[in-house]
């Protein structure tokens, strides 16, 4: 009798499915940008895309309308990560195809010289700090929005970008040059 | 360092192009996510009016400067564009050349020549661990008539090669060429090396002078750098013209040198250029009907392809 009753409060309606097709359908490729930019290979990031979204189903109740969506979902994603680097995830039981063909086309190369410095001033700072930098660079995120997805206020958002900002200026300047590179010459035709 | 540079420095960091993204091939691993997602039972019903259908999420609030690390999808995505002549100069904002743009940013050696006027016209990676970039001033314009019919109107053009550098012993030098001095160039000193003068422009100098053509000469420098080898090649009136147009070769970080790639792209190397398809200008080139002031303008070498054609 429990599982019936269970079963009849988890089906769900016409309307929360539409919604959630469309929440789907809009925020793919934000999430699995972000998934990209953070996971360390593919079969992570596809994980990563697939508890997010299997989160806001099952909290459907729980998620915002309209714009403020896009980072209550950041927000969850954000979150699944700690738990992923921690190792306290969960494999692949719902993204078997996915994390085959991401993997198939996503090729996790090293940056190019020229990002590098960025890429490790970036590393240099606090998670704190190099998140809050991430969302407003990469996600191209608002303060408003960036509060929405680490869940503070907008002034405390602002203020944390800006301080973010000057330890970030602060460890690409503190960089050391660039090491010197193999010089030569060769006789060729 | 203002705050704007810090933006742009960590925008143009960004590991990953959205529009790349969303041209993956995941339309069917996406939709058996989904049906896996909403076939789970949920933890309550969605209150009524919680969500606005008809409210769209937040859109990037500017266009991203993107640089992308999907390799196969790039280079599908370039083939598609190729096939399709997407290459055609109209299409500068197109997702493939998004991807093009950016996988070239990241395999290219991020190299400049600002020497002034000098613009960058063109890049491609043309095979593993290969490539090239095009440079070029419009300082030369000559008007003469080949065959009676022909008016050629050129630049200068400088072409940058590059590749990793093999383990194996470098190939012999070409008899046709001399060292003429050494050049320092960015990270490397450089050996520059001179043809002959019956190289002038793909012409024999004789025919080159007739038609007015500058009297210069072909010119190459190379050197390793970082693993690379590099050769840039161009033509000038002599070895100290050139060797001041190597000094102004500058070593650039990466979102610099994104920027100067043109907001048009052609291929080069004999495949289609800007605006002609292959087959179209196979078929025109008869020196008459063509409008060889179009071409000359898009690759040197058709344009000495053509002088020869014209005039042999």
């Amino acid at each position: 009798v429990a599982l019936q009753v269970a079963e009849v409060r988890s089906a769900p309606d016409e309307e929360t499915e539409v919604w959630f097709a469309r929440l789907y359908a809009e925020n793919w490729d934000a999430i699995l940008s972000y998934a990209l930019r953070r996971a360390r290979c593919p079969e992570d990031a596809a994980d990563l895309v697939a508890e997010t979204f299997l989160v806001a189903w099952r909290r459907a109740a729980d998620v915002p309308a309209g714009p403020k969506a896009r980072a209550w979902l950041y927000g969850v994603a954000r979150r699944l990560l700690a738990n992923q680097r921690r190792g306290a995830r969960r494999r692949g039981r719902l993204v078997g195809r996915l994390r085959e063909e991401l993997a198939a086309a996503i090729d996790y190369e090293a940056p190019p010289s020229g990002e590098t410095a960025v890429m490790e001033a970036l590393a240099r700072l606090k998670e704190e700090d190099r998140e809050v930098l991430m969302l407003a660079g990469w996600e191209q995120l608002e303060p408003a929005e960036i509060a929405g997805v680490l869940e503070i206020s907008a002034v405390a958002a602002r203020s944390r970008l800006h301080r973010a900002r000057r330890r970030f200026r602060a460890a690409f300047e503190g960089l050391e040059p660039a090491t010197a590179r193999s010089k030569g010459e060769e006789e060729e035709g | 360092m203002r705050r704007e540079e810090i933006e742009g420095l960590i925008e143009a960091a960004d590991p990953v192009d959205r529009d790349a993204v969303a041209g993956l091939p995941l339309g069917e691993a996406k939709r058996e996510l989904y049906e896996a997602i909403v076939a789970r039972p949920q933890e309550g019903p969605r209150r009524v009016g919680a969500a606005s259908p008809g409210s769209p999420p937040a859109l990037p609030r500017r266009s991203r400067l993107p640089r992308l690390a999907i390799a196969a999808v790039a280079a599908l995505a370039v083939l598609g564009a190729f096939i399709s002549g997407l290459f055609d100069g109209s299409s500068g904002s197109g997702t493939a050349l998004a991807a093009a743009r950016q996988r070239l940013a990241r395999v290219s050696p991020h190299l400049l020549l600002e020497a002034p006027g000098w613009e960058m016209q063109a890049a491609e990676q043309s095979g593993a661990g290969e490539g090239r970039i095009e440079f070029a001033v419009d300082d030369l314009e000559q008007h003469g008539f080949l065959g009676g019919r022909l008016q050629i109107e050129t630049q200068s053009v400088a072409r940058l090669t590059w590749r990793v550098q093999s383990p194996q012993a470098p190939r012999g030098r070409d008899g046709r060429q001399r060292t003429v001095a050494t050049a320092q160039v960015p990270g490397a000193r450089a050996l520059v090396r001179a043809f002959g003068r019956e190289e002038i422009s793909g012409l024999p100098s004789r025919r080159a002078r007739e038609l007015g053509l500058p009297a210069e000469r072909s010119f190459s420098a190379v050197w390793l750098d970082a693993g690379l080898h590099l050769r840039l090649d161009s033509t000038a009136p002599n070895a100290e013209s050139f060797v001041r147009l190597l000094g102004s070769l500058r070593k650039v970080q990466g979102p610099t040198w994104l920027r100067a790639l043109p907001r048009r792209m052609k291929l080069i190397g004999g495949r289609p250029i800007a605006g002609i398809p292959l087959a179209e200008w196979q078929i025109a080139f008869h020196c008459g009907p063509l409008s060889a002031a179009l071409t000359a303008r898009e690759d040197p070498a058709l344009v000495a392809y053509f002088r020869h054609q014209c005039h042999q």
